[in-house]
């Protein structure tokens, strides 16, 4: 990430490194926000052209990973704001998994499935608040920074998910 | 806190992760010593947020094997063909950052500026409309985007890149409202997928 700094044009290498190093991460965040494979597919795209494009605007190269998961979370907020919808995954990939029985990989994407219709439950930002505190493991005042509001503000957004998600949990207990 | 009056769900909710204050948890630790209710309840939250955190490295089911690798692939693609776009097509050289410029900075060179503005304006009353010509030459960097025949174009000014489909090949083309030109095509090597965007 060094030389995406120190350099005003950054070699092709360097941002081909960068991209594969956060490319899953940033995906699954952005998929466990919006809910859809083809829009985190897109959005990962836009958020990592928007962040190799403004990389002048980093300031401390050892916060890159975060600097890049908040342009992620941005970018999927602004999306769910422009679209004001939720959808779910589509099954356009055919599974194939080796290792696993057919048992195991049904139950393993019901468990998913569950999962991700737990958070769509949510609102966008309390879905991101969610997502970045339980999921991604970030402390809150990280997640405030992300979601550019305060740790009180945060601290609700993450209550009100908890207890969502809960409701839903009960009423879908398996 | 009394074992009959219960814990509010949202501090449970906050305590669950240690996202209460030290005096906040040690009451709430006293309150789930004696009280079954809540401490279920609390159980609960720890419970469902072990599953989430759980499920961060595990991809949709429908990214399961091969899956996964030929999506980030095209991402990968896409994300460096979108660079290129954005190289050819940006001319405004970013500003550097004034780290100097700090708030009681910033208002004192704000007034000066005020006062210059008023100063100016009782000098000269009349407007001036000599900008509006270099207003026009803006239009001419804007980023264009083009699809035609074989080929889907982004220009500005006179500089441009193009991204040719295979001569003959049968392209369907999308335009979003966001601007964007997504080119798909059926070749010798599979299916093509071109996103290019403007910005």
């Amino acid at each position: 990430m060094s030389d995406l700094i120190d350099s005003p044009l950054i070699s092709q290498d360097a941002q081909s490194r960068f991209v594969t190093e956060n490319l899953r991460r940033i995906f699954l965040q952005i998929y466990r926000i919006v809910g859809n494979v083809a829009d985190a597919q897109d959005l990962t795209q836009e958020a990592f052209i928007k962040a190799l494009s403004r990389q002048d605007q980093l300031k401390d190269e050892k916060k890159a990973a975060h600097w890049l998961s908040r342009i992620a979370t941005n970018t999927a907020l602004d999306f769910l704001r422009r679209n004001s919808r939720v959808s779910f995954c589509e099954m356009e990939f055919a599974p194939e998994r080796h290792s696993e029985s057919p048992e195991e990989i049904l139950l393993r994407s019901e468990h998913q499935d569950y999962l991700q219709k737990g958070l769509d439950t949510l609102s966008p930002r309390e879905r991101a608040a969610l997502v970045l505190r339980d999921v991604e493991d970030l402390p809150a005042e990280e997640v405030a920074r992300q979601l550019s509001c305060s740790k009180a503000t945060v601290r609700s957004h993450i209550a009100n998910g908890r207890i969502k998600f809960r409701k839903y949990a009960t009423r879908n207990s398996r | 806190m009394s074992q009959r009056q219960h814990i509010p769900q949202t501090q449970l909710a906050l305590y669950s992760r240690g996202d209460v204050g030290f005096w906040r948890r040690k009451l709430v630790e006293r309150h789930l010593d004696r009280c079954e209710e809540c401490a279920a309840a609390a159980l609960e939250f720890v419970r469902l947020q072990e599953s989430l955190s759980r499920s961060a490295d595990v991809m949709p089911a429908a990214l399961d094997g091969s899956g996964w690798q030929s999506l980030a692939s095209e991402m990968s693609a896409n994300i460096r063909l979108g660079l290129s776009a954005g190289e050819c097509v940006s001319f405004v050289e970013r500003p550097s950052r004034v780290a100097l410029v700090t708030p009681p900075r910033l208002s004192l060179a704000l007034a000066g500026l005020t006062v210059l503005a008023v100063l100016l304006a009782m000098e000269n009353p009349v407007l001036h409309h000599a900008a509006v010509p270099a207003q026009a030459g803006l239009s001419n960097t804007l980023p264009t985007l083009e699809a035609s025949g074989d080929e889907t174009m982004v220009s500005s000014g006179d500089r441009g890149l193009s991204v040719p489909a295979p001569a003959g090949s049968n392209v369907i083309r999308t335009v979003s409202a966001h601007g964007a030109v997504r080119s798909r095509y059926v070749d010798d090597t599979g299916v093509t997928i071109v996103n290019v965007y403007a910005e």
